[in-house]
């Protein structure tokens, strides 16, 4: 029983860290998890392997957050979302020449 | 044939606030924001139809813009989208360009520019429901004759509303024709509304009545004044019941669900102290923020907001922002993200960029658990006048001092920045409209969809690992005080505890700001999974009232006013200003002014209590 509680727990705590990981920084999550899906799938791996590899490469980007990549799923605004870059404008400024006495 | 050759690729284009999101949520059965006010859409949003034919279309739901002449950054993804300039996007097969019926003497002209890019189009008359009402008649052969263009009826916020238009977009669409149009374009506007439109009067005789009223400069401030302060009292006075029985219900249920894990102690303080405390005691929120936003979604479909704008503009104005900052100003009441996001439609970008930098002292609707914890734990639920909820006013005054200190913000980088110029207000006025129930229940329910996925994704996340790291390591052999001190959180929580001391701040505090970084409301329930590990069996509320000082809790609240922001706000803040300079500015500022608000706070009300 004793046994089974840790492994209980030391899933659940796992799942959260990684969840946790995905919502709090989306970008390098991406990156650690295509690079473990590419190590995991290269030919010479197990079917096994290979198999997670590919479960686990990342699906083409996903706005989030309003395309933020965050996912801060607070706004509501992200429900139809578009599989292309995000459309970001950026500020812009033309700064006046200072006046000179 | 393959489904790209065979899918025609729409836009749908047209002035701000003519109905183009409805449209697409028609079409496309899409849950889109829709309100009635200009500057809802600022970013380029696709989905997928189907005609009754079997015939595939996907629609690019655009930003309203006036001009093809794009003035600010949303009308220049507009513009670029339409010309095919869009970066890694064709131009569209065929543009829908959407008018508002009721108002043709302005959209029409948007219409005739459009048509000008020769692409095959059809002009949906939204809105043609009102129009009727008003008892505009509009001849709609001739107006297609005139204009050499498919022209089609819909009512996008009506079941079926579009289904002529789905049987047009089902043909052919013709080549737009060779027009020789003049430079004038309203000219030619005038001439195709008197020989097509009739239309008894420019506005509706209610409108200008309700305007008369809402838009005097005494009358219309004070029954702003009166509105807001109206939905803060049912923010408390109406959710109270409801609180109570989710409360009680999740008090039901952890203690059936630990009685079942009693010979699993670790899981069981995991799920009890940890899931059921912590998750708990964010999810009894849930009925003031549905209050909240009932009122929010009301008044955005009744087409009162932008005349809260127009009223406000003076004020602004001397703040140095202008009434265009109202609606993303506004937008941030729900969440900083799409307000930021909704600066796109201001068109100076030093005025584009004072909004973002000041669009995190609005109230968040993640803040709300905070202060209502707060509050129910230290202000005594009575009447002021026999009229009005004390909780009710303190909870407006913390929302209050949220705006008064953006407009101080504003008017302090006003006086920094070196372009001096103002910026007048043009800002067009929709026709009020009585918000339609089933609306605003489809608006609530994904509020609620969002702030319960929201509990059941970081927040559980977020709280389990508190719980994990405030249980381990745990005490070492003889040790007296309670488990969590000796944790990795306990240990964090005391070494902070050095820097917020003199803000009244206990190490349970400092614990619980870690996690409300990435999401605000998690610092509530962290507060419950520290204090339940702790050993307390009360419920969080009666916990802090009985072991923090008041001057801790206003320090508190204080903070909260400020607080820094969440890790997806400095995410934006850095797309839309494309700078990390802004976002350290932000940062730093918000976290200096939370750090002497919160000392002040904590420090008068020491000295007044002693």
């Amino acid at each position: 029983m004793q046994g089974l509680q840790t492994v209980l727990v030391a899933a659940i705590v796992s799942i959260s860290a990684v969840l946790a990981m995905r919502h709090v920084a989306p970008g390098p999550f991406r990156l650690w998890q295509s690079t473990l899906a590419r190590m995991l799938g290269r030919p010479q791996r197990s079917f096994f392997l290979r198999a997670i590899g590919r479960w686990l490469q990342p699906l083409e980007a996903k706005q989030g957050g309003c395309g933020t990549g965050l996912g801060c799923s607070s706004c509501g605004g992200c429900g139809t979302t578009s599989a292309k870059p995000v459309d970001a404008i950026p500020l812009k400024f033309r700064v006046p020449p200072l006046k000179r006495s | 044939m393959s489904e790209s050759v065979a899918t025609l690729r729409l836009a749908l284009v047209g002035n701000p606030n003519c109905g183009k999101t409805a449209l697409f949520n028609q079409l496309t059965g899409g849950r889109q924001k829709v309100a009635n006010y200009a500057g809802v859409t600022v970013e380029r949003k696709e989905g997928r139809f189907s005609a009754p034919s079997g015939r595939s279309f996907q629609l690019l739901d655009l930003p309203g813009a006036y001009s093809l002449e794009a003035a600010s950054p949303d009308e220049v993804i507009t513009r670029d989208v339409c010309l095919g300039h869009f970066p890694g996007e064709t131009a569209p097969d065929a543009i829908v360009c959407v008018a508002d019926a009721t108002n043709l003497r302005l959209h029409l002209r948007f219409v005739l520019e459009v048509r000008r890019l020769g692409r095959p189009m059809v002009l949906a008359l939204n809105m043609m429901d009102a129009a009727r009402r008003r008892g505009i008649r509009i001849d709609v052969p001739k107006l297609e004759a005139a204009l050499g263009i498919p022209v089609v009826e819909t009512v996008a916020v009506q079941r079926g509303g579009a289904a002529d238009l789905i049987a047009r977009l089902d043909r052919e669409l013709p080549a737009v024709a060779e027009f020789k149009s003049g430079n004038d374009l309203h000219a030619e506007v005038r001439a195709m509304l008197a020989d097509a439109v009739s239309m008894p009067r420019r506005t509706a005789e209610i409108d200008d009545a309700i305007d008369r009223i809402v838009l005097h400069p005494m009358l219309g401030l004070g029954l702003l004044a009166v509105i807001m302060f109206l939905i803060f009292q049912a923010v408390f006075s109406w959710a109270a019941p409801l609180m109570e029985g989710i409360e009680a219900g999740v008090a039901f249920v952890g203690a059936w669900v630990g009685t079942g894990l009693a010979s699993m102690p670790m899981l069981r303080s995991l799920v009890v102290d940890g899931i059921f405390a912590g998750v708990g005691g964010v999810l009894v929120f849930l009925p003031q923020i549905l209050i909240l936003f009932l009122f929010i979604l009301a008044l955005e479909e009744s087409g009162y907001l932008p005349r809260a704008a127009f009223l406000l503009d003076r004020l602004m104005l001397k703040a140095g922002l202008t009434g265009r900052s109202f609606i993303p100003l506004l937008s941030s009441f729900a969440c900083a993200i799409p307000g930021i996001m909704a600066t796109r439609s201001i068109q100076d970008p030093r005025d584009r960029l004072t909004t973002i930098l000041i669009a995190p002292l609005m109230t968040c609707s993640a803040r709300l658990p905070v202060y209502a914890l707060l509050i129910a734990a230290f202000i005594p639920d009575r009447s002021i006048a026999g009229i009005f909820n004390l909780q009710g006013v303190v909870l407006f005054t913390l929302y209050v001092a949220g705006i008064v200190s953006a407009l101080g913000v504003a008017w302090v980088i006003k006086l920094l920045r070196r372009d001096k110029s103002e910026h007048a207000l043009l800002m067009e006025l929709p026709s009020y409209r009585i918000p339609h129930p089933r609306d605003i229940a489809i608006g609530l329910w994904e509020r609620a969809n969002i702030f319960l996925k929201r509990v059941g994704g970081i927040i559980l996340s977020l709280t389990i690992i508190l719980w994990f790291l405030s249980s381990f390591p745990g005490a070492p052999e003889g040790a007296t005080e309670p488990a969590i001190n000796y944790s990795f959180a306990g240990t964090l929580g005391h070494w902070l505890h050095a820097v917020f001391a003199p803000i009244g701040f206990n190490w349970q505090i400092c614990i619980a700001l870690v996690p409300g970084i990435a999401a605000r409301e998690v610092a509530v329930s962290s507060l419950a999974t520290v204090y339940a590990l702790s050993g307390h069996e009360e419920g969080l509320q009666a916990i802090v009232a009985s072991q923090w000082s008041l001057a801790t809790a206003l320090s508190l609240l204080a903070w909260y006013v400020f607080a820094p922001m969440c890790l997806s706000t400095l995410a934006t803040v850095r797309r839309e200003t494309n700078s990390w300079r802004q976002v350290w500015i932000m940062t730093g500022y918000l976290f200096a002014l939370a750090y002497v608000a919160s000392l002040l706070t904590y420090q008068i009300a020491r000295a007044v209590s002693a």
